[in-house]
């Protein structure tokens, strides 16, 4: 079993590469895989609550995101200083995740054997 | 060590599946295997048999094909990402499939390194 | 374990690299390629902030690619002292040596 890290940098609907890792995301935690998505920088939009994606033609992310952690596919992260940077905090995102630091975080990503990003 | 490597930029207009093309050009020469290449996102369009750069610019097709003839590298396709952007089985240049997001787990899995070029 | 970064787009129009050189640790590497090699030209904001980050974390190694160089006009003279200019087998050798590869798009 390798260890899998999803890193996750850009805003939703922007581009849909979110979504398309979050995809692999489901795979490999199906595949028996160890499997984290981080978010970090402007990928914490991903998760921010209230998203109307049809408003622009797009679907949603939160949902299959939220599904990945609730079906024990994949442990989702989050960066607490992407966060403050931006202006949110914790109770604005639709999805649970665990808030870890940048040091933490950081931590996260090195012990990864796969980075896959987005 | 084997290599799996991620592509996920079209041709062309960004540079890194040509960025990729030389690591693995590079690796090889190196006495390592690349062993499988997945194209993720808009780097399906790197499989177009109908590329036709004019002049002596990259052509980012013929010079996959030409790792898939020359040292056997598996060239796969997201069929999601490929259906997404209207790239079918019958517009693939040679050495290229279309497969499953499951195909770049599993060379991640198998290879010692996973190496993602493009955004 | 150590990690490679792979900073790809240029300092001046994305904030990749300075994401990546905030979130550096000891030990780990950083390779500038295609638009961010223009970080590591001398007397550029960008190029100060690499030989301070440099500076601040410990034996963190600093390496620019070098056919994005010559393809650029960009000549090794031109560079910080603290970066070193590699080529492709140098490329592949460095993620043979770094057991994580992290790329910053």
């Amino acid at each position: 079993m390798k260890n899998f890290v999803f890193v996750v940098r850009r805003a939703a609907h922007g581009t849909a590469h979110g979504r398309e890792l979050a995809e692999a995301a489901m795979l490999a935690g199906a595949m028996d895989q160890s499997v984290a998505v981080a978010f970090l920088d402007d990928g914490v939009f991903q998760l921010k609550s209230g998203q109307c994606p049809a408003a622009v033609g797009a679907v949603a992310v939160t949902g299959p995101l939220a599904a990945l952690a609730e079906d024990g596919l994949a442990r989702l992260y989050v960066e607490s200083e992407s966060l403050a940077e931006r202006n949110l905090s914790a109770e604005d995102l639709a999805v649970a995740t665990q808030v870890l630091t940048r040091a933490e975080m950081s931590d996260l990503l090195g012990r990864a054997d796969v980075i896959l990003t987005a | 060590m084997e290599f799996a490597l991620v592509v996920t930029e079209g041709p062309f207009t960004r540079q890194s599946s040509a960025t990729a093309c030389r690591f693995a050009r590079a690796a090889i020469a190196r006495g390592h295997r690349v062993w499988r290449v997945f194209f993720f996102h808009d780097g399906v369009g790197n499989a177009s048999r109908h590329i036709e750069p004019p002049g002596r610019e990259h052509n980012a097709a013929g010079e996959w094909s030409a790792l898939a003839r020359e040292h056997g590298v598996d060239l796969v396709l997201c069929v999601t990402a490929a259906q997404r952007r209207g790239i079918c089985a019958e517009a693939l240049a040679p050495g290229f499939r279309i497969g499953g997001l499951g195909q770049m787990v599993e060379a991640s899995i198998r290879c010692d390194r996973t190496l993602v070029f493009g955004g | 374990m150590p990690v490679l970064h792979m900073v790809r787009a240029s300092p001046f129009a994305a904030p990749a690299l300075e994401a990546c050189l905030d979130r550096v640790r000891p030990g780990d590497a950083v390779l500038l390629m295609e638009d961010a090699v223009l970080a590591a030209r001398r007397g550029t904001a960008p190029a100060a902030r690499l030989v301070r980050t440099a500076a601040e974390v410990e034996g963190l190694r600093l390496h620019v690619l070098e056919p994005d160089l010559l393809a650029r006009g960009i000549a090794a003279a031109e560079l910080v002292e603290a970066v070193a200019v590699v080529d492709d087998g140098s490329f592949v050798d460095l993620a043979v040596g770094y057991p994580t590869i992290l790329p910053w798009i």
